[in-house]
């Protein structure tokens, strides 16, 4: 059969056809493992989410009570006691009140029920508050237009960004003013810059950026990240 | 000042009795563990100040707030909060409690706010008071937005903690088809139509612990 005869051509044809097929079938596969793999990492960060809860429940009840009836009893404890005494068990005291406050700062972190109760304008604005009072570093917090509706993956996404966003700075940044902005027009885009000493190498993987990239993702957003040796970062989620 | 102390967790309560107990004038008549046994043992000892923690089960520290406001007028209600939370000082001085203070600074403050409402006076800590005029500024804009009932309030709190019908009748001295009416029409004014749904909104409402 020569090359150039109809039937030749039409088995080329037919042979073409088919490879189209199976790419088109590869195609979809891959689809759908990429969604597959994108539900299960979303179900393991929302797994992740309420053991976390589950923690700072424990934490709260158990410990911060214990804590309290520590107080309680110190308190007792020194009106029985003589003068000399007195001071130091109010040192004593000192430290349960600071063991307790550590504890519920720390419980707020991990379960965002600000986030739950009263939404996510107050709970980042706490945040960035509370961020500002840890670290003696300026940190301001700017919304822009009118909030869309954002789902409670996005609006979690959004919360744990900038926790991590700030975590960083507090750790990595020498910083001394920090802007948090998040923005609802066009585009929801949430903006984090410090003004500290930046980094040439963008840490991926581990702490920080690989968690925040992942987050991103799984809440149908995009991260970016700009930095400069000695010239500040800036982190942007856009959803 | 015979007082009652309610709280769930027994450590707590002992801390309070001990430290209650130390004070001239001021004796520890009865403790209870949650809101319905604090509101029982309240009507049996009628005690001149009560001790109420916001969170504990069966009953609230507020409802039970409510509850013993409206049955006891001559006795004073403290809650105290592990949570540094305004929405519960503003329910609890809705429901009718003199004062509001904070567990991680009741070593501190306990027993001059006692002292303040046996007299008669409220007693807020500064923090408290600021925090009460921000949110009654920002609240004259909006409106009530609970649907509830007090009562279908208790009762959602109960079968969000998974009590049966007739453990819920039992607890509020009704029958179990007054139980289920109430709970039909809850289910209704939520627009809800499972136990699944009625737990968040428990959590949502402060009436259960998540």
């Amino acid at each position: 059969m020569s090359r150039h005869s109809p039937l030749a051509r039409l088995l080329l044809r037919r042979h073409i056809a088919e490879l189209a097929q199976e790419r088109e079938a590869v195609d979809q596969l891959r689809t759908r493992l990429e969604a597959e793999r994108r539900a299960a990492g979303a179900a393991a960060i929302r797994a992740q989410e309420q053991e976390r809860q589950r923690l700072a429940q424990d934490l709260h009840d158990e410990v911060n009570q214990a804590l309290t009836a520590i107080l309680l009893r110190l308190e007792a404890t020194i009106q029985e006691s003589p003068p000399a005494l007195r001071e130091e068990l109010r040192d004593t005291k000192r430290l349960a009140a600071q063991a307790m406050e550590e504890l519920l700062r720390l419980s707020r972190r991990l379960r965002p029920a600000v986030l739950d109760d009263h939404g996510l304008m107050p709970a980042l604005h706490t945040q960035v508050r509370d961020f500002s009072e840890q670290t003696g570093i300026r940190a301001t917090f700017h919304p822009q237009g009118a909030p869309t509706r954002l789902s409670q993956e996005q609006q979690l996404a959004i919360y744990r960004v900038t926790q991590e966003g700030l975590s960083n700075i507090a750790r990595h940044a020498s910083a001394q003013r920090v802007k948090v902005e998040l923005s609802f027009v066009g585009r929801t885009v949430l903006r984090i810059s410090d003004d500290g000493r930046g980094f040439s190498e963008p840490r991926v993987g581990g702490s920080g950026l690989g968690g925040m990239r992942e987050r991103a993702m799984l809440a149908g957003g995009h991260l970016s990240v700009w930095s400069g040796d000695g010239s500040g970062t800036r982190v942007e989620l856009t959803i | 000042m015979r007082t009652l102390i309610a709280d769930d967790h027994g450590i707590v309560r002992s801390g309070l009795r001990l430290l209650l107990e130390r004070q001239p004038g001021m004796e520890v008549v009865a403790e209870a563990a949650d809101g319905v046994e604090a509101f029982e043992l309240a009507r049996a000892t009628q005690p001149d100040l009560c001790v109420l923690d916001v969170g504990m089960p069966r009953m609230t520290g507020l409802q039970a707030t409510r509850e013993i406001r409206a049955h006891l007028p001559g006795t004073h209600v403290l809650i105290v909060s592990m949570h540094d939370d305004e929405r519960y000082l503003f329910e609890a001085l809705k429901a009718g409690a003199a004062g509001y203070v904070l567990k991680r600074e009741a070593d501190q403050v306990l027993v001059a706010a006692l002292r303040a409402i046996a007299r008669g006076e409220p007693f807020l800590t500064n923090a408290a008071e600021r925090t009460l005029i921000r949110r009654w500024m920002e609240e004259g804009a909006r409106g009530p937005d609970e649907p509830l009932t007090a009562r279908e309030q208790q009762i959602v709190k109960l079968i969000a903690e998974a009590h049966t019908n007739a453990q819920i009748a039992q607890t509020l001295y009704v029958s179990e088809k007054t139980v289920e009416s109430h709970r039909a029409n809850v289910l209704r004014k939520l627009g809800m139509r499972d136990r699944v749904e009625l737990v968040r909104y428990a959590i949502r409402r402060g009436l259960v612990e998540a």
